[in-house]
């Protein structure tokens, strides 16, 4: 029993070499005769095959045989079926010790006999396709080898059976990932967008409720309230009239000065102080300017619109800051709430503008500015020396837009060191305020290679022109090629002087200055 | 009690006027549109109307020239921006206003011709 322990086990050793060996290469090699003459002798019981002992049939040992469970086949004993090759070749040895006989072992696949080399290759297939997986017995250690080979006992499910051949190509799961990407975003995206619909929906509505609960305080205030009565009220009396709890309530005093904003607009006389009083009263002033501290543009805009309706001139300080922010709203609405506000004469808010103003923003100030200038003389000569080329030219502009006669020689001393743009704009003032002194800056760009230029003084001197002008109209008619500047300077000769003009053009005897002229006869045609 | 039809789209301000006329003894009927003020000129026959010129779906000229033709004899007071037009301002007298009243206005002053147009 000890020899066939020991032996088993040294067996065993040799197996598990050999199995670690096979299976990491990936099973797919055959083995050779000798290994499977080992895994015989481990194995227990393979599918479909059985053993069996033969011997030659000779007549004397008949009875002793057939004691031994053998019968006759043909010239042959053979034993009953045998479950393990082991059981078969320990009965075969003891057999053939007891009997002095040459016994054989005999393999039969699945009730077929047949020879060795088919059972090396039914066991090799076997084992090549996972449906038997040799096993070891009395291992008194646990190996990794083992552990894959006990875990290569669960029932055979082939690797691929189960995938889909599209989850094979790279390309196809970057695909497919993408697309997975793109479905999650869109539901996202929708989520996000309802949420805020909803929210913004609430809003809304709340501000309609808010809405309604501010008309009858304001009116009470405002047609029941004497100035002095509501000047002598704490605030917590003029909370009063408004319902209870509600001015803790952010959106509630956002509705709150916006109605007296929008009153403040359309009201005006003792309703606008009486509107004023109320914002102050309710401490609404320092809302709105603690939201000029918010990070967002809307938000810091509309509390400048604020601060600039109801006159809150302490809030300057903190409108200065925002004069040259790179929002061109806050921008916008934080120098024109400056330039209401600080009355300053001598624009310097506007004069230090760092950016670029556009038309919207001349439009804007030219408002203000024509309000200031109704109380003080201005000093747009600040804005005409700004540093800033847009600036400059709104001052130059506000020449001609205020009547600043006392200005005209500052735009003559600037004419020459003037941009194209900077001098069409003094042109216009020198057009428009009829300044006749300047002559010689007007003759000098009529002689400019620039179009625009040249086109404005041509303009300039139809209007404010003398009979210099006149020669040196004629003189650049010869000079133009332009249709547009020819047809400018021979309607400006034309008003000039209607003789002189028709002299010249019969002098130079030109078809396209005869049809201009004719053009420019006709009663009908010579204001298109 | 006389009855008089503001056709304003500024709630406050319609809201505003309405308090201040109650309190002279006016019932106010508040139209916030164009329609809505054809349709109460119809039914409601009010005594004066106070229309804004800039309202939704139909303008204060169009109020003005069917309320001229369904109640020639009503009174008719113009709300209306500085801003606005003088041609449209000018058109509304044409057709027969009152008066008219640019903002921003005090609603006392208001009051004051609402009383003095229903007097006469």
């Amino acid at each position: 029993m000890k020899f066939f322990c020991s032996k088993n086990s040294a067996l065993l050793f040799l197996t598990f070499i050999f199995l670690n060996s096979y299976i990491c290469k990936g099973q797919v090699d055959s083995l050779s005769t000798s290994e499977i003459e080992e895994i015989l002798i481990l194995e227990s019981n393979i599918q479909g095959l059985l053993f069996q002992l033969s011997v030659e049939v000779k007549q004397y040992e008949l009875f002793e045989i057939e004691n031994e469970g053998f019968f006759k086949n043909n010239n042959f004993w053979l034993s009953d079926t045998i479950q393990t090759y082991n059981d078969a070749l320990v009965l075969k040895s003891i057999l053939e010790e007891r009997y002095n006989l040459k016994f054989h072992v005999k393999y039969i696949i699945f009730d077929k006999e047949v020879d060795r080399e088919a059972v090396d290759s039914y066991l090799n297939n076997l084992i090549r396709n996972e449906i038997f997986i040799p096993m070891t017995n009395g291992a008194s250690e646990v190996s990794d080898g083992e552990l894959i080979i006990l875990g290569s006992k669960v029932d055979f499910k082939p690797f691929h059976k189960l995938k889909l051949k599209l989850l094979q190509d790279i390309k196809v799961i970057i695909l497919i990932s993408i697309l997975v990407l793109f479905l999650l975003s869109s539901i996202i995206l929708v989520v996000i967008m309802i949420f805020i619909k909803s929210r913004n929906k609430q809003r809304n509505e709340l501000s309609k409720k808010f809405k309604e609960l501010t008309y009858e305080p304001i009116s009470i205030i405002l047609f029941d309230k004497s100035l002095e009565e509501i000047e002598s009220y704490s605030k917590a009396e003029i909370e009063s009239y408004l319902p209870k709890n509600y001015l803790s309530k952010p959106l509630f005093k956002m509705v709150l000065i916006q109605e007296i904003i929008s009153l403040n607009k359309n009201m005006k006389g003792e309703f606008k102080l009486k509107l004023k009083l109320f914002y102050r009263k309710l401490d609404l002033h320092l809302f709105s300017i603690n939201r000029l501290k918010s990070k967002s543009w809307d938000v810091v805009t509309s509390a400048i619109v604020e601060i600039n309706e109801m006159d809150l001139k302490e809030a300057l300080p903190e409108i200065e800051k925002l004069v040259n922010h790179k929002n061109f709203h806050i921008r916008s609405s934080a120098v024109a709430t400056q330039l209401n506000l600080s009355l300053d004469k001598n624009l310097n808010v506007l004069a230090n503008q760092t950016y670029p103003l556009s038309a919207w923003q001349q439009m804007i100030y030219l408002r203000i500015i024509k309000y200031l200038s109704s109380k003080d003389v201005v000093k747009i000569i600040y804005l005409m020396e700004s540093e800033n080329p847009s600036v400059r030219i709104f001052g130059i502009k506000l020449v001609r837009y205020l009547g600043r006669m006392d200005r005209i020689a500052k735009l003559a001393e600037m004419y020459p060191a003037a941009s194209e743009e900077e001098k069409i704009e003094i042109l216009k003032g020198f057009n428009s305020l009829g300044a006749q002194t300047e002559l010689d800056h007007v003759h000098q760009s009529l002689f400019s290679n620039k179009e625009r230029l040249c086109l404005q003084a041509i303009k300039t001197l139809k209007n404010i022109g003398d009979e210099k002008s006149e020669l040196l109209l004629q003189e650049r008619l010869k000079s133009v090629d332009s249709f547009v500047l020819q047809k400018e300077i021979l309607s400006a000769l034309v008003k000039l002087n209607k003789d002189s003009f028709d002299q010249f053009v019969m002098d130079e005897s030109n078809e396209t200055f005869i049809a201009i002229q004719n053009h420019l006869q006709d009663p009908l045609l010579s204001d298109v | 009690m006389k009855n008089v039809l503001i056709i304003e789209d500024d709630k406050l301000i319609s809201r505003l006027v309405q308090f201040r006329l109650k309190k002279d003894g006016y019932k106010v009927i508040m139209a916030e549109d164009g329609l809505q003020g054809i349709i109460a000129i119809e039914n409601e026959s009010p005594d004066l109307i106070i229309t804004d010129v800039m309202i939704p779906f139909k303008n204060g000229i169009e109020i003005i020239n069917h309320a001229k033709k369904f109640s020639p004899k009503v009174p008719i007071i113009v709300l209306s921006s500085l801003g606005e037009e003088e041609g449209t301002v000018m058109e509304a007298f044409n057709l027969g206003a009152s008066d008219f009243i640019p903002k921003p206005f005090n609603p006392n002053e208001l009051a004051i011709r609402v009383k003095r147009l229903l007097n006469n």
